[in-house]
């Protein structure tokens, strides 16, 4: 994956890189279970909802099933067009 | 009894500074017997190569109990004691050996091997005296009983000293049993009346000490924690004054040295390009300027954990590595030499790649570990070695019991920690996230108490920040914009930020969007500023009739170019047609439909528009 951190720390600070680094594992999963959910651009969703994706892993799937049943089937089109929508899992 | 000058030559001889033993113990002279002081000297530097500075301080070596030094060192070599722990407290080694082997089966079996690294001391002390210590107090944890034991006090005094400490709710640590009970009482008034914490330090002093150092420290603007009461008064009076003279802040570690000592580190540090800060003071001026030239030649950083050790360990350290051909990791030098080569061979023998993590166990810790991951199923790196194998069960069992995964982060507490934070989370109603559990309970009981203070809703990122970071960018945005917009998505950003980006929302006359709209923010000015100016390009509005932004200001990266790619397109294609009549576009629209009806049938798609 090819993240943007100087991106990540201008918009959460520098502390941003510790959080990651120590959480990758958290990261990693949840990153595949998106890919598996069949979202193309994950690289930028992590950047840009990089709080979402540090709940723990099976949190984070029943998190995303739950939005996915609020937003319907066409999930995928409709947070990749306005990725505002990942807030609502906070 | 020794002659002086006999004791001095056969210190000489085995590269001891004969001087320094009978300044630190002039008894020597009068009890040391000639041939038992080369024996014991033979053994410890000629075939243990022990460091000659830790024979300086432990003169009674050379004098008491020599018969026992040999089979007590082998005794505990053999059973895993670790040399380095062995050699900084050579006495233990005088004891009787009967007396040493009950202490070491009754420690290891009731507390654990970890104390006896910890506090090898203890092995001087007999089984007996301990017990008697442990029956007099329900002690919450081992440590502080270990620590009464091996102080100089008497059961009397000790009882009497854990009354005070009840009464007084001070925390029994082994730092009150530096003082007799009237000392403590004493001592307790003080820090009450000068609103100072009972840490272990201030037992170091007396209290007439003590109200002289917290005199000086409000003098000189220093903060009173633990590490000033190292010093006597006019100790510290000289250390802050070579501090003031170099310009730097006295803290810490600086308080074991002296002023003078301080003044030729700084000179050194300078001289070297080192920065004189933290550990560099551990050591005194010689040692650091042979260990930093040392490290120079070796590629090593000079700093930090480096100087926590003399320069023949560091140099055996460097060796091993050399040997081993693999990167000296500043972590190594937390270790022993010896050490060192046990971890690795550890490593290479569970084929574990030699990363710095590693070096935070013992070789022996080490294999525990990698045995309790290969059980539970982690993988053994990172933040795993933060913790010992009975650490890393009671984390697995936690995260059992309360439903969580075994995630890195969580290793960076214990299983203890980990419920408390839990428990908060329940409290507060937070749902957990990784980040909580690389802070430390107080940043999260702090933050918490932020969020409440500021009327937050109180979600995992919140934990992203630290406590004080997040202030900064809440005071921020209440100060310049007002509490209306102290809410999580805004002031969960860093303060960098939030300043570019709120001076600049405003003066569009966009900032109320941002209430109920704050994931503009995920995106940095610049980013803000481009797909502002797209969306203004496309004709549509940067608000929505719901009140919200633009949701291309939320879309993904790819999405987006693709959009400007097809802006871009279009804008080129209007250019082309643009001073075409209206009537032969509307004719070349119909030819151009034809055409590709044709090669869409033909399973061909052309935009040449050649027949």
């Amino acid at each position: 994956m090819n993240i943007n951190f100087e991106n990540l720390k201008e918009i959460y600070g520098d502390e941003i890189l510790d959080v990651i680094n120590e959480n990758i594992d958290i990261i990693e999963a949840n990153v595949k279970t998106m890919q598996e959910l069949g979202f193309d651009d994950v690289e930028d969703l992590l950047e840009k909802n990089i709080d979402s994706f540090l709940f723990f892993p099976n949190n984070f799937k029943n998190k995303m099933e739950e939005l996915i049943k609020e937003v319907g089937p066409n999930y995928v089109d409709v947070i990749e067009n306005d990725m505002s929508y990942m807030d609502k899992i906070l | 009894m020794i002659d002086e000058e006999r004791l001095i030559q056969i210190c000489r001889e085995h590269n001891i500074d004969g001087n320094k033993l009978i300044q630190a113990n002039p008894n020597i002279l009068e009890y040391g017997i000639e041939e038992n002081i080369i024996y014991v000297l033979d053994f410890l530097r000629g075939e243990l190569n022990v460091d000659g500075r830790n024979i300086e301080k432990c003169v009674s070596i050379l004098c008491m109990g020599t018969g026992n030094i040999r089979q007590n060192y082998e005794y505990l070599t053999g059973k895993g004691i670790n040399e380095e722990n062995i050699e900084s407290c050579l006495h233990v080694l005088t004891a009787d050996p009967e007396q040493l082997k009950r202490t070491y089966e009754y420690i290891s079996a009731n507390y654990g091997k970890e104390y006896l690294n910890r506090l090898t001391t203890i092995l001087n002390v007999d089984v007996e005296r301990i017990q008697e210590i442990e029956r007099m107090h329900q002690w919450p944890d081992k440590l502080p009983i270990i620590q009464a034991a091996i102080s100089q006090r008497s059961m009397e005094e000790i009882q009497e000293i854990i009354g005070i400490c009840k009464e007084n709710n001070v925390e029994i640590t082994g730092a009150v049993f530096h003082r007799i009970g009237k000392e403590i009482k004493q001592i307790i008034q003080i820090c009450k009346d000068n609103n100072i914490p009972l840490t272990g330090a201030v037992f170091l002093r007396t209290g007439q000490e003590i109200e002289q150092i917290i005199e000086i420290c409000k003098r000189n603007d220093i903060k009173i924690t633990g590490a000033v009461f190292h010093r006597t008064g006019e100790e510290l009076e000289k250390v802050i004054e070579a501090c003031q003279r170099h310009g730097i802040k006295p803290e810490g570690v600086m308080f074991t040295r002296t002023g003078e000592e301080i003044d030729q580190i700084v000179e050194i540090c300078h001289k070297q390009n080192v920065e004189p800060t933290g550990t560099v003071f551990s050591r005194s001026g010689e040692e650091l300027e042979q260990i930093i030239e040392l490290c120079r030649r070796n590629n090593v950083d000079p700093k930090g954990n480096v100087f926590l050790k003399n320069i023949e360990e560091i140099e055996r350290i460097i060796e091993t590595c050399k040997r081993h051909n693999i990167e000296p990791f500043a972590t190594m030098f937390i270790q022993s030499s010896k050490e060192v080569e046990r971890i690795i061979d550890v490593c290479k023998k569970n084929n574990l790649p030699i990363t710095g993590s590693v070096f935070q166990r013992t070789g022996e810790e080490l294999e525990k570990v990698l045995d309790v991951c290969k059980r539970h199923n982690l993988e053994p790196s990172g933040s795993v070695f933060l913790r010992t194998a009975e650490e890393i069960e009671d984390i697995v069992k936690v995260c059992r019991e309360h439903n969580i995964e075994p995630a890195k982060s969580l290793f960076h507490r214990t299983g203890k920690e980990i419920v408390q934070v839990l428990e908060l989370c329940k409290k507060h109603n937070i749902e957990p996230t990784g980040t909580m559990f690389i802070r430390n309970i107080k940043e999260i009981e702090a933050t918490i108490e932020i969020c409440k203070k500021n009327n937050l809703t109180i979600v995992g990122s919140m934990f992203l920040r630290s406590p004080a970071n997040l202030t900064a960018a809440i005071d921020y945005v209440r100060g310049e914009f007002g509490s209306d917009y102290v809410l999580p998505l805004i002031v969960g950003k860093d303060i960098g930020t939030l300043k570019k980006a709120l001076p600049y929302l405003r003066e569009k006359g966009l900032l109320e969007v941002l209430k109920g709209s704050a994931s503009i923010l995920k995106n940095s000015l610049e980013e803000i500023q481009a797909r502002e100016q797209f969306i203004v390009q496309s004709g549509e509005e940067l608000v929505t009739p719901e009140g919200k932004f633009n949701p291309i200001f939320g879309m993904d990266k790819k999405r987006y170019r693709q959009r400007v790619e097809r802006m871009r397109q279009a804008s080129e294609l209007t250019s082309v047609i643009q001073d075409v009549p209206l009537a032969e576009a509307v004719e070349a629209s119909k030819v151009l439909e034809e055409i590709t009806h044709e090669h869409t049938n033909e399973g061909v798609t052309r935009n040449d528009g050649e027949n």
